[in-house]
């Protein structure tokens, strides 16, 4: 059922960074596939009646699987450091070409062309 | 320190050179291109000692940690490790020793301590992509190669990096993503992440769920094709490969597309079933991408006006014939598969470093503009000529072996229409590379001054162009050592 | 966008404290509680965003110069590093966790042996890392 959720999730990032002519907007879809991907993840690792992985004293009780959360710890930085770098670019785009339609964009580039 | 080993000590001179760099910059220090030569020579010879280790000793595993391999993250030292090594490592060298005068200047003095940051980051995740024996520090690796990339094409500000380095930082992301996701699906059918026991287990697995382990393959194939630049995914290259400084050029087109093939093979044939790739139709899918990419990549090259897009182009059909011989999944064909990563990887860095020398010097970007070029730098042409002749395959060059390899791979694996594209292409290639050479040396005006040009030039731009002259003239003439080494590579895989 | 609203540089004066108490709580605790260095080291950068969303960005320079947050990144980097060698000399393959550091009864805080360490570099790495982050992309002059 999660998973089924989690693929739905990211076929809706897809299509929204697919698209939405906004560069912003990508950025957005670009999140909730990785967020998506994340919940995937974490789902993996899901066992039914599992307690917290955490060891207080006794180590028999049935524990949920820490290592996918574990990884995806990791999974999220690099999602932050890939969107902070997008906007950052984003930035630049805007002071270059002076907007971030991403048709526009192309308009400005085939007029360079001729 | 004697017990440590020589592989993992190049990932931590890298890191650690990395790290300080941006110190370094803070405190004014200027001699960052000195910085990053000596390091990368480090990095090369005690790459050799990998090799020589591997050949003496055999495979070897590095537990990260202590940790046994179901828990932790291992690294590989196998004979395809050692050799992709190398050769990343290699070139890194010669393009550093490359970095002098004019083509330093390309990018700006407050810039460059960056620059090399970012380069040694670039440096160290690509080695460690290609030695990891683990799913996931494989997706970290390649997201760090990805946002360094990304970053070295767009150190300089202007219309066109700035529009390259977006296209191909959403491109690549979706890529990761897609990577990412069939990692999990792994992880969820097997339990493990370390790609030997993976392998092994879904071997037994993929009859039960094929439909999650076709899912895993297909995002898989998806993810790492579109970081490869293979035929219809290849829209970020040639913006990527035009705006980016020259270096940068040559380390994305000699390097960073090289290692995600080695990462493919790697995937698809230790962790994913060969049989399962061949018994849905993945494989017929993929052997028509690659034809395609053959063709269409020459066909678009054609019509080129500016050199070095005419040369990413070229880099695409050439990245298709790596594919058909990959994904024909006979011996020869991966031979001349493998062969050919490190051919292409030599013979396109020389296409572009040459072609870098006559840019910045002459200033000429059009393909109209090299009329008569060769009279005033002649090394400089002969050594392009030299490549692209390799290029198309003329015997005795190592183009020609590794073409005929993968020729042979058609064969056998009774596809014969793949050797009509490919022998259809090599004309499409001489189509576009022979009226650059012709017009270099014959067109023109015939009394355009001669000055010395090693003088202007100097030797240590000059010896490393020669350098990478000298290896494609010697693996043309003496193929049976390189041949025999990937021989043996290729029976272990299969 | 200088403007010193009364009620919120109160509150900011006021919650700053617990915020970076919190997140270096978030920190130590890797192996008892869910958190860790990543988690915790973004709630410290966070408050300290917070302080230059309150009082401008002049203040954000003057406590978190440029020079200082490349230092820290890089040294963070290269601790981690170093406690990574660290394993070498005892013979053992790199990142090990060995003996010398405490390991004693699990659910103290002072078990898990190198673990704190670790994501104590990690947490101020990325504090450092958010705060220039703001700087950049939502600095007043960029450069």
């Amino acid at each position: 059922m999660y998973y089924f959720a989690s693929i739905v999730l990211f076929l809706i990032g897809f299509y929204i960074l697919l698209t939405h002519p906004n560069l912003i907007k990508k950025v957005i879809g670009l999140n909730v596939m990785d967020s998506a991907i994340f919940f995937f993840f974490v789902a993996v690792g899901f066992v039914a009646d599992g307690g917290s992985p955490i060891v207080e004293g006794s180590q028999d009780a049935l524990t949920v699987n820490p290592v996918p959360s574990g990884l995806m710890l990791t999974g999220i930085v690099v999602s932050v450091s890939v969107t902070a770098f997008a906007l950052a670019i984003i930035i630049k785009v805007y002071q270059h070409y002076g907007t971030i339609n991403v048709e526009e964009i192309y308009v400005v580039r085939s007029e360079r062309e001729c | 320190m004697l017990g440590v080993h020589p592989g993992i000590l190049i990932m931590l001179v890298l890191l650690i050179s990395a790290f300080i760099s941006p110190v370094l910059d803070q405190f004014k220090f200027k001699k960052f291109s000195f910085l990053a030569t000596f390091v990368s020579g480090i990095v090369f010879v005690l790459s050799v000692l990998v090799i020589f280790r591997v050949n003496s000793i055999g495979v070897e595993y590095y537990n990260f940690g202590g940790w046994t391999p179901d828990k932790g993250i291992e690294f590989v030292f196998s004979e395809l490790e050692a050799l992709i090594l190398l050769l990343v490592s290699g070139m890194f060298f010669i393009i550093y020793l490359y970095n002098q005068k004019k083509i330093r200047e390309e990018i700006s003095e407050h810039l460059r301590g960056w620059y090399f940051t970012l380069a040694f980051m670039l440096q160290a995740s690509l080695i460690g992509l290609i030695l990891t024996n683990d799913l996931f520090n494989m997706f970290v690796f390649i997201e760090i190669s990805a946002l360094t990339t990304v970053a070295i094409i767009s150190i300089n500000e202007n219309k066109d990096t700035v529009f390259a380095s977006i296209k191909y930082l959403f491109l690549t992301a979706v890529g990761s993503s897609s990577v990412l996701f069939s990692t999990g699906l792994i992880y969820l059918l097997t339990g493990y992440l370390n790609m030997e026991l993976a392998g092994m287990e879904l071997m037994e697995v993929a009859g039960m769920y094929p439909a999650a382990t076709s899912m895993a393959m297909l995002f898989m194939f998806f993810g790492l094709a579109m970081k490869s630049a293979l035929f219809p995914l290849h829209i970020w290259l040639p913006d990527a490969y035009y705006s980016a400084p020259t270096i940068s050029t040559a380390i994305m087109a000699g390097l960073v597309g090289k290692a995600y093939i080695v990462v493919f093979i790697k995937v698809f044939y230790r962790v994913l079933p060969l049989s399962f790739f061949e018994q849905t139709n993945m494989s017929e899918i993929a052997i028509v991408m690659a034809g395609m990419a053959i063709i269409i990549g020459s066909l678009f090259a054609i019509s080129q006006t500016k050199i070095k897009r005419m040369l990413a182009y070229s880099s695409v059909a050439q990245i298709g014939y790596i594919f058909l011989g990959i994904t024909l999944a006979t011996e020869s064909s991966i031979t001349g598969g493998f062969l050919h990563i490190v051919n292409h990887s030599i013979i396109k860095t020389l296409l572009f470093l040459t072609v870098g020398v006559i840019i910045i010097y002459t200033g000429a970007e059009n393909i109209v503009d090299f009329k008569g070029i060769g009279k005033k730098y002649p090394l400089t042409m002969g050594l392009f000529a030299l490549s692209a002749l390799a290029m198309i395959g003329i015997p005795p060059l190592n183009g020609f072996i590794s073409k005929w390899t993968i020729a042979i791979g058609t064969i056998e694996a009774e596809k014969p229409l793949y050797l009509i594209i490919i022998i259809l292409s090599s004309l499409l290639n001489a189509v576009y590379y022979l009226p650059i050479i012709i017009q270099a040396f014959f067109g023109g005006d015939d009394d355009l001054e001669y000055d010395w040009e090693f003088k202007r030039l100097g030797f240590k731009i000059i010896l490393p162009m020669l350098t990478l002259g000298v290896l494609i003239l010697i693996i043309g003439i003496f193929p049976a050592k390189p041949i025999n080494y990937i021989n043996r590579i290729v029976s272990i895989l299969i | 966008m200088k403007f010193r609203d009364t009620i919120v540089s109160i509150i900011t004066r006021f919650m700053l404290p617990f915020i970076t108490l919190f997140g270096l709580y978030l920190i130590v605790h890797v192996h008892i509680s869910p958190g860790g260095g990543f988690s915790g080291g973004t709630v410290v950068g966070a408050g300290f965003v917070l302080l230059s969303l309150t009082y401008g960005i002049s203040m954000q320079e003057r406590k978190f110069s440029h020079r200082t947050s490349t230092l820290i990144e890089s040294g963070g980097a290269l601790v981690y590093i170093f406690f990574g060698i660290v394993a070498f000399f005892y013979g053992q393959p790199f990142l090990s966790n060995l003996p010398i550091f405490p390991a004693g009864d699990p659910g103290r805080l002072f078990s898990g042996g190198f673990i704190a360490f670790l994501n104590i570099a990690i947490g101020v790495k990325v504090a450092s890392t958010i705060v220039a982050l703001f700087d950049s992309l939502g600095g007043e002059d960029l450069h």
